[in-house]
């Protein structure tokens, strides 16, 4: 359902960088009609993310006292929708809320955590469960009773076209001619599979030079793996790290690699929408990605689209080494 | 203004008396009256004016704290007089120190008197008389004006009128934006689901009202704060006194201001072709003297020389502090990605970061972004943060990290020979760079009157051997001290510091000071001969520069150190290898006179060694890299 000119009331743990950043900022983008109220308790210090819209407003809440905020906000505001994200207790308690409808999101493609949270959330007191993909869409409708499969509703993650385009800067990005660079995004988790992508570019020749983009990491360790990982693999003179880019930052990126016939490459084990590839290929960046949830999806958007076999890392390797030298 | 008289002049008589006191001796058992600003003590004959003006409905207060001898009773009283000369007493017994009247629409006239009855002596002072606004809690309901405000402080004063049953309520804060909408409160106040943003009031009793005070953050957008009472329970008896006291705090520079603007705006004032220097660092905020470290300094000094300054410190930099001058911003951790994109445009060799002793994971994401902007990359290692790590602090190091950073930089410059070892042989390289520690010329200025032949003959007596810094066991050698001072008891140790262990048994010729500000050490530094630096042998220790020893020589000490850092390279300084050698080497600089050619020494090795040479050094690093570059 497509809300317009109304308040709508956004409610996650986190104020940080990752995934979820992008999609309530291209919601606050994409949406200026609507006015946007996002409320957090943890502060990771990304609300000067949203400072430069005036649609938005953000605050962080403590835990305690989400329940009464939101309860509170809903009699006052009249907000056309209250959208709740990892937290099926507050959801719970919101008996209160006046005509607002309440919706449960789902983003996570792992099973684990959507079952969960299924076995915490009140079916009863929400008014739809919404997921950004149909992958998603027929898990979440295999993980609740068939009384309430209709309430899963599918509403497609918005990528910030005024970004992610084709037109635009290519940064002051300073590679050696003739490098192409292979764009990497995610974390250093075992879902987002960095390591297949630092084994993939050891198979490749020098002048194909990985770019690894990551948010939400503050694990020195992991970050060591990663950094062990390049170093096994002999490739750590050929991989950058970036952490935290602005989205204007990694446009720029995608352009300036789209340019030096680089890739975006996509080593993630499971997907529930896949917003680095929609993003890239928005660029007009080429992406290659491991065929898994909800990427097979994004063929059907702008740009161009190569899908690996799951784990096949000489396939994706050979895909890349083949593509020519524009 | 009062003037106090007595209703009878034969058997009582006023001592002394203020407006706000007096003392009244009697001689009668039966009462009589000391009364304000009125002779008659007829109470049915009206006075000639009220003691005090009013409005008609407030409620008149009396408050007075009385001594009286024993047996004596004492009570307030205010009389209000209708137009007609209509008595109405309110009249408080049992000693209390106050008296409360309700006025009336009809009330003309009030008065006041202290009844006193017995013999003896009275002592009335702090005398005060009030009418004020008393009214039921659900009665407030005020709108205050919010422009530019970042908070209000509220102030109230309320009593439960009825202690038997007890009575609480609330006040509630409603926002409202220009268009008179409602605004969400902000998270920081307590929220009932239904009444909003809420505190509870403080209730005292009639004697004794209670004060509420309570700072309300202002939500954004908000320009208009209604405040409302709330009976809650029994808050129907709840009675406020006077309008409640409202404080707009107004918003700094930085709340007008988002973060983001204000990186943005100090990154566009610098001139493309502008020398700015970037700190990544484990130091704190710039601004805090006593807490400067080496990045603080050496900070300053590239200000003081031109350069353009960013310094992101270990700590959150507080609200407010961002814009240090015109030529220096700071900037919280957490907010790199903001400035990252800020400089996006910036590149080229005059651009400089110094990650200084923190190859966190956000500075090794720094370096591979800045050097794809072509920017000049400077790991500067002040402490072995390896060691640091082992032994539970630096909980973000990793040895990948700081190989990753070590072996990325364009120059690794260190504090001690013993890093730049460790760092050649980490990044695999042969080039890191010396720079060691400083001192502020200010203290050098400062401490040249201690540097003059007279003053150093007469230190050359002294027997007092001193330290000062940190006294932690993990790296103060107690041990050593406490058997040196057994073995010399003709010598006295003073220390200044903290962090010393609690269990210690020390001699008497070790005289613990405990710590001490920079003046004060200076002062009694001048009474020393010696300043030692015991330090255990360690990794750590080993690759310490520290600073202490550039502070002694300034203050024209004689130095006995263990072997660490640059300290072979400092005048009049006895190095030990071995613990054993320590008597030994503090003994001969305990005999050894400060001759001429050892003051000559310190004075051109303390020329060498200020910030602001250091700072000369490190940029003609920084541009001997750029020049290579290009």
């Amino acid at each position: 359902m497509t809300v317009t000119n109304s308040r709508i009331l956004t409610v996650y743990p986190n104020c940080s960088m990752g995934g979820m950043m992008t999609v309530y900022r291209n919601r606050v983008v994409s949406e200026p009609a609507n006015h946007h109220h996002l409320v957090f308790f943890k502060d990771f210090g990304a609300s000067s993310v949203y400072d430069q819209f005036p649609n938005t407003r953000v605050d962080i809440v403590k835990k305690e006292r989400l329940a009464p905020y939101v309860e509170l906000a809903a009699l006052e505001q009249h907000y056309a929708e209250i959208r709740i994200t990892s937290l099926p207790e507050l959801s719970n308690l919101l008996k209160n809320r006046g005509s607002s409808r309440l919706v449960y999101e789902f983003h996570s493609s792992d099973e684990t955590v959507l079952r969960k949270e299924l076995d915490v959330l009140a079916l009863s007191n929400i008014d739809e469960i919404r997921v950004p993909s149909q992958y998603l869409a027929e898990v979440v409708k295999s993980l609740v009773p068939q009384d309430f499969a209709f309430l899963v509703q599918v509403e497609k993650n918005l990528v910030d076209l005024t970004v992610f385009s084709a037109e635009g800067t290519t940064g002051t990005w300073n590679m050696k001619s003739g490098i192409r660079p292979l764009i990497w995004v995610g974390r250093f988790d075992k879902g987002k599979n960095c390591r297949d992508f630092v084994r993939a570019l050891s198979l490749l020749t020098p002048e194909f030079v990985g770019v690894v983009v990551v948010s939400m990491e503050d694990s020195p360790d992991r970050m060591a793996g990663f950094l062990a990982d390049a170093a096994a693999y002999g490739v750590s003179h050929r991989l950058e790290v970036m952490m935290n880019l602005a989205p204007a930052d990694v446009a720029s990126l995608y352009r300036y690699a789209r340019d030096r016939s680089g890739y975006f490459v996509s080593t993630s084990l499971g997907e529930s929408f896949g917003y680095g590839v929609a993003e890239s290929m928005a660029t007009g960046l080429p992406a290659i990605a491991y065929s898994v949830g909800a990427i097979e999806e994004r063929l059907s958007d702008w740009g161009s689209l190569e899908l690996v076999p799951v784990g096949d890392i000489e396939e994706l390797a050979n895909r890349i080494s083949a593509s020519p030298m524009m | 203004m009062l003037t106090w008289s007595l209703d009878t002049r034969e058997e009582a008589a006023i001592l002394r008396q203020n407006s706000s006191a007096f003392q009244v001796t009697s001689a009668t058992p039966s009462h009589f009256y000391t009364l304000a600003n009125r002779t008659v003590g007829n109470f049915l004959v009206p006075p000639d004016a009220s003691v005090i003006e009013f409005v008609p409905g407030q409620k008149i207060i009396l408050r007075g704290q009385v001594e009286a001898s024993p047996g004596i009773e004492t009570a307030w009283a205010l009389i209000g007089y209708s137009a007609e000369g209509e008595p109405t007493v309110a009249l408080e017994t049992n000693g209390s120190m106050s008296v409360e009247l309700e006025t009336t629409a009809d009330t003309q006239f009030v008065s006041a008197a202290l009844r006193v009855k017995g013999k003896g002596d009275v002592n009335a002072r702090e005398i005060e008389i009030q009418a004020i606004d008393a009214y039921p809690i659900g009665e407030i309901s005020r709108v205050i004006s919010l422009e530019d405000c970042s908070a209000v402080e509220i102030s109230m004063l309320a009593y439960d009128s009825n202690p038997l049953q007890p009575a609480s309520a609330l006040l509630t804060f409603s926002f409202r934006d220009e268009s008179g909408a409602i605004v969400h409160p902000i998270g920081s106040s307590a929220i009932n689901g239904k009444l909003g943003a809420y505190t509870y009031v403080n209730l005292g009793n009639i004697h004794s009202p209670a004060e509420t005070k309570i700072t309300v953050d202002v939500p954004p957008s908000s320009q208009f704060l209604h405040i409302s009472g709330v009976p809650w329970k029994h808050g129907r008896q709840v009675v406020v006194l006077g309008s409640p006291h409202v404080r707009k705090i107004e918003k700094n520079r930085s709340e007008l201001q988002t973060t983001e603007d204000g990186i943005r705006e100090f990154i566009d004032s610098i001139p493309e072709d502008g020398h700015l220097i970037v700190f990544y660092t484990t130091a704190p905020p710039l601004g805090h003297e006593t807490l400067a470290l080496r990045p603080n300094r050496l900070a300053k000094e590239y200000e003081k020389l031109g350069k353009w300054i960013v310094f992101f410190p270990f700590s959150k930099v507080t609200p407010g502090t961002e814009s240090h001058s015109e030529k220096s911003h700071q900037i919280s951790r957490e907010n790199m990605g903001i400035f990252l994109e800020a400089v996006a445009a910036r590149t080229g060799m005059r651009n400089v970061f110094i990650c200084s002793s923190f190859p966190d994971i956000q500075a090794v994401a720094a370096f591979d972004y800045l050097k794809l902007h072509n920017w000049q990359l400077i790991y500067e290692v002040r402490d072995d943060m390896e060691e640091f790590n082992r032994v539970g602090y630096s909980k973000w190091f990793n040895p990948l990290l700081e190989q990753r950073i070590a072996s990325r930089a364009d120059k690794i410059i260190t504090v001690s020979p013993r890093l730049a070892s460790k760092m050649n042989v980490i990044s695999g390289r042969k080039d890191s760079i010396v720079v060691a520690n400083g001192v502020a010329s200010e203290l050098v200025s400062d401490a040249a009157p201690l540097r003059v032949s007279k003053l150093y003959a007469e230190r050359d007596a002294s027997t007092i051997v001193g330290y000062i810094g940190h006294l932690t066991p993990s790296w103060f050698d107690w041990t050593l001290i406490i058997s040196a001072a057994i073995e010399r008891p003709n010598w006295t140790f003073e220390i200044i510091g903290h962090g010393m262990p609690d269990n210690l048994v020390l001699p008497k010729n070790i005289t613990f000071l405990g710590p001490k500000p920079h003046s004060e050490f200076v002062e009694i530094a001048a009474r020393w001969k010696v300043g030692i630096i015991p330090f255990k042998a360690s990794a750590l220790t080993y690759a310490v520069d520290p600073n202490k020893i550039y502070e002694y020589l300034a203050l024209g000490l004689r130095v006995v150190t263990a072997a660490m850092g640059s300290v072979a390279l400092c005048p009049v300084t006895h190095v030990y290898e071995h613990r054993s050698e320590f008597v030994q080497e503090l003994s001969d600089a305990m005999q050894a006179e400060m001759g001429t050619h050892d003051q000559e020494a310190i004075e051109e090795f303390l020329k060498q060694v200020t910030w602001d040479e250091r700072a000369y050094t490190m940029l003609s690093i920084f541009d001997d890299t750029n020049k290579k570059r290009r």
